[in-house]
C-alpha cells in the first residue's frame, strides 16, 4: 500500500481510521510506506545515507525501540519499503513492519506447530521472511523482490 | 497430564531414588560436613540409616511429548511441581520443556483450582498479565505466585506465567502482543505442557522493564483492558534455579548418546548448581564466555558465526550450508541421502577457548515414526554480510554430552561449559 508522505499527524489518524473502515492494514510497511511504528515512542535515530559502496537508490531508516530493539526500514527511490530488519532484546511490532506480509510469517509458525523452533523461515516467490533468535536475542528480516534496487545484495541488509 | 497431590511424599520419592554410587558418596560427604546424621561413634552397634542424600537432580526425558502434543521430536521434558506459596497445596506438571534458550517458567492453564495461585499485581493493584515472547509467536497469560520444586530445590514465591489464564478478564492478548507473531498458547502449539527457562540469564525482561514499559511484555489489566507497565526485577518471570537458596549458579542438563538411527526415548538428567556439589563439578569442561546478548561464535567451513548459541528448546542443528539438500517435505530441515559427518568449532565470544565439535546429519524423512531423538538440522535463513550469522545448537548437541549453564552473576559473567 503506497502512502503519500508529508501528512499531519492528524491526516494520518484520520487515513489510518478510514483504512480501517475499509478493511486495509493501517500500517503496511514492507511493499508500502515507511512505518510510523503506530505512535510517538519511537526514538527515530536518523536516517543514514546508503554506503558509498553500495548500489545507489536506497535509504535506511534506522529506529531504537523503547526496548533497546534496533529496526530499520530500506527504502527506494520510488519511496517504497524493499526490506527491513530488527536485532535486539524484544521481538518489534511485526505486524506493522511487515505489513500485509505479517499473516505470511504467522501462517507459517501455525503450520509447523510444536516446541523447538528457533526460526521461521517463509520463502515466497516475491518476499522471504527470517525471523530467528530465542528470549533476549532477536533478530530478523525481510524483503520483496521485486522492488529490491539494481544490484542490491539481501545479505547486506543487516 | 496432570497430576494434582498435596503435599510431597518425599519419603517414597526418595525411597524411589536409585542408590547410586554417588548419591551414597554424596550422603557420606553430607553426614560428614553437617554431623547431623545421629547415632554415630557408637562402634558395634547397627548403624542408623542415613539421612536421605539431598536431590538436586530431576530425571529428563526425551520422549513423544504430551498427547496434545501429537508427536514430538527433541524435545527434552521435565516435571515440575508448583505450590501455593507457603503452603502444601501442590500440582505436578509433566512434560514441561526444559529450555535453555528462554527465561522462567510458563504453564499452560488451566491449573487444578484448588491450586488458586495468587495473581502477581502491579502498584496499583491490577492484575498483571504477560506477553511471552518467542520467535515462533507470542503467549498471553496471568503472572501468578507460585513456590517451584525441582527435586529438593525450591524456589520460593516466584512469578510464573500461566498461559491461556486471563488476568482479570483479559482473554485475549493486546494488540501488540499479538503483533509479534502467531498465538503459541496451547500445548498443541508449544508441544508441552509448559516452558521451564533456565537459560544463561535471570529475567525474561531484565533491566529494560524496570527502566520503562515495553510493548508485548508486562501489562496491568483491569477488566479486559490492559496497558504496559514496567516491572520491578523480582517480579519479572524468572529463571527459577537462580532464585534457590543453593545450587542457584546454573544448571547441567546431560543427555546419553545417540546413535546414526536416533533414539525411541532418551533419559537424562538436569543438574541444579555448578561446582557447589560432587555431581556437578566442572571436571574437565571447559568454559566458553558468552557476550553481552548470550552469544558465543561457531566456525563452520570457514565461515565465522558470532551470534551463536546453545538451545535445548531448539529441536535441531540451525545453520547454513547450501551444499546440503534441504527435504522436499519440510523445508526446516536437511535430508541428506546417507548420515552426514560434520563438524564446526565453537569458540568463547572472546575467542579465549575454542573446541572441534563432531557432529552427525541424518534425514528426517527417513526416520521411524518411532523416534523421538536423532541428529536432525536444517537451515538457518540466508548469510549475513555483517557477520551477524548464528549457528544454533540446538537438542542434538546435547546428545552424551552434559552442558554446563552458567547464569549471569558468575564471577567471570554468563557461560557455557563443555
Amino acid at each position: 500500500m503506497k502512502r503519500p508522505g508529508g501528512r499531519t499527524g492528524m491526516q494520518h489518524m484520520l487515513l489510518a481510521a478510514l483504512l480501517s473502515l475499509a478493511w486495509l492494514p493501517c500500517h503496511a510497511s514492507l511493499g508500502g510506506a515507511p512505518s510510523d511504528f503506530g505512535n510517538t515512542s519511537v526514538r527515530r535515530a536518523h536516517t543514514l545515507a546508503a554506503a558509498s559502496t553500495a548500489p545507489a537508490g536506497f535509504n535506511i531508516n534506522a529506529s531504537t525501540l523503547p526496548g533497546g530493539t534496533n529496526v530499520r526500514e530500506y527504502v527506494n527511490d520510488n519511496g517504497l519499503v524493499f526490506a527491513v530488519s530488527w536485532r535486539g532484546p524484544f521481538l518489534p511490532d511485526l505486524h506493522n513492519l511487515l505489513g500485509q506480509h505479517f499473516q505470511a510469517l504467522t501462517s507459517e509458525s501455525a503450520r509447523r506447530p510444536k516446541a523447538g523452533h528457533s526460526r521461521v523461515v517463509v520463502k515466497q516467490q516475491d518476499v522471504t521472511i527470517e525471523s530467528m533468535g530465542h528470549m533476549r536475542a532477536y533478530s530478523g528480516r525481510a524483503w520483496v523482490n521485486s522492488l529490491l534496487p539494481p544490484g542490491f545484495n539481501t545479505d547486506d541488509i543487516e | 497430564m496432570k497430576r494434582l497431590h498435596t503435599g510431597f511424599a518425599n519419603a517414597s520419592r526418595r525411597a524411589a531414588a536409585t542408590a547410586s554410587w554417588p548419591a551414597l558418596w554424596l550422603t557420606l560427604a553430607l553426614c560428614l560436613a553437617v554431623a547431623s546424621c545421629g547415632g554415630g561413634g557408637g562402634g558395634g552397634s547397627t548403624p542408623t540409616p542415613p539421612v536421605a542424600a539431598f536431590i538436586n537432580t530431576v530425571p529428563v526425558t526425551v520422549d513423544s511429548g504430551p498427547p496434545a502434543a501429537g508427536g514430538a521430536l527433541n524435545v527434552p521434558y521435565v516435571s515440575v511441581t508448583v505450590c501455593r506459596p507457603g503452603t502444601s497445596v501442590c500440582q505436578t506438571i509433566d512434560h514441561v520443556l526444559v529450555d535453555t534458550g528462554s527465561y522462567g517458567l510458563r504453564l499452560v492453564a488451566p491449573l487444578d483450582s484448588t491450586l488458586a495461585l495468587p495473581a502477581v499485581t502491579s502498584a496499583s493493584g491490577a492484575a498483571v498479565g504477560e506477553c511471552g515472547q518467542f520467535v515462533d509467536g507470542y503467549t498471553w497469560g496471568a503472572v501468578a505466585q507460585a513456590d517451584i520444586k525441582l527435586g529438593d530445590e525450591v524456589a520460593s514465591a516466584q512469578s510464573v506465567q500461566l498461559i491461556g489464564q486471563a488476568p482479570a478478564s483479559a482473554t485475549a492478548a493486546p494488540s501488540d502482543c499479538a503483533n509479534i507473531g502467531s498465538n503459541m498458547g496451547s500445548v498443541a502449539a508449544l508441544g508441552a505442557n509448559g516452558i521451564l527457562g533456565i537459560g544463561l540469564f535471570k529475567q525474561d525482561c531484565g533491566i529494560a522493564c524496570v527502566n520503562g514499559t515495553v510493548g508485548a511484555t508486562y501489562y496491568a489489566c483491569v477488566g479486559s483492558s490492559c496497558s504496559s507497565i514496567s516491572m520491578p526485577l523480582a517480579q519479572q518471570v524468572s529463571n527459577p534455579v537462580a532464585a534457590f537458596p543453593i545450587d542457584n549458579n546454573g544448571v547441567v542438563l546431560a543427555l546419553p548418546p545417540v546413535a546414526t538411527g536416533g533414539a525411541v526415548s532418551l533419559a537424562g538428567t538436569l543438574t541444579f548448581g555448578i561446582g557447589t556439589r560432587t555431581n556437578n563439578a566442572l571436571g574437565s569442561a571447559t568454559r566458553y564466555a558468552v557476550n553481552a546478548n548470550g552469544f558465543f561464535t561457531t566456525v563452520y567451513r570457514g565461515t565465522t558465526m558470532n551470534a551463536s548459541f546453545i538451545d535445548s528448546g531448539s529441536n535441531g542443528l540451525f545453520f547454513n550450508d547450501a551444499s546440503l539438500t534441504v527435504c522436499s517435505d519440510s523445508a526446516d530441515f536437511y535430508c541428506p541421502a546417507s548420515p552426514l559427518a560434520l563438524s564446526a568449532t565453537t569458540m568463547s565470544a572472546d575467542g579465549s577457548a575454542s573446541a572441534n565439535i563432531a557432529f552427525s546429519i541424518v534425514s528426517v524423512d527417513n526416520l521411524p515414526a518411532n523416534i523421538t531423538a536423532a541428529f536432525v538440522g536444517g537451515p538457518n535463513g540466508s548469510a549475513h554480510s555483517s557477520g551477524n550469522n548464528a549457528f544454533d545448537w540446538g537438542l542434538p548437541f546435547f546428545f552424551g554430552r552434559s552442558v554446563f549453564v552458567g547464569f549471569e552473576g558468575n564471577p567471570s559473567g554468563p557461560f557455557w561449559a563443555y
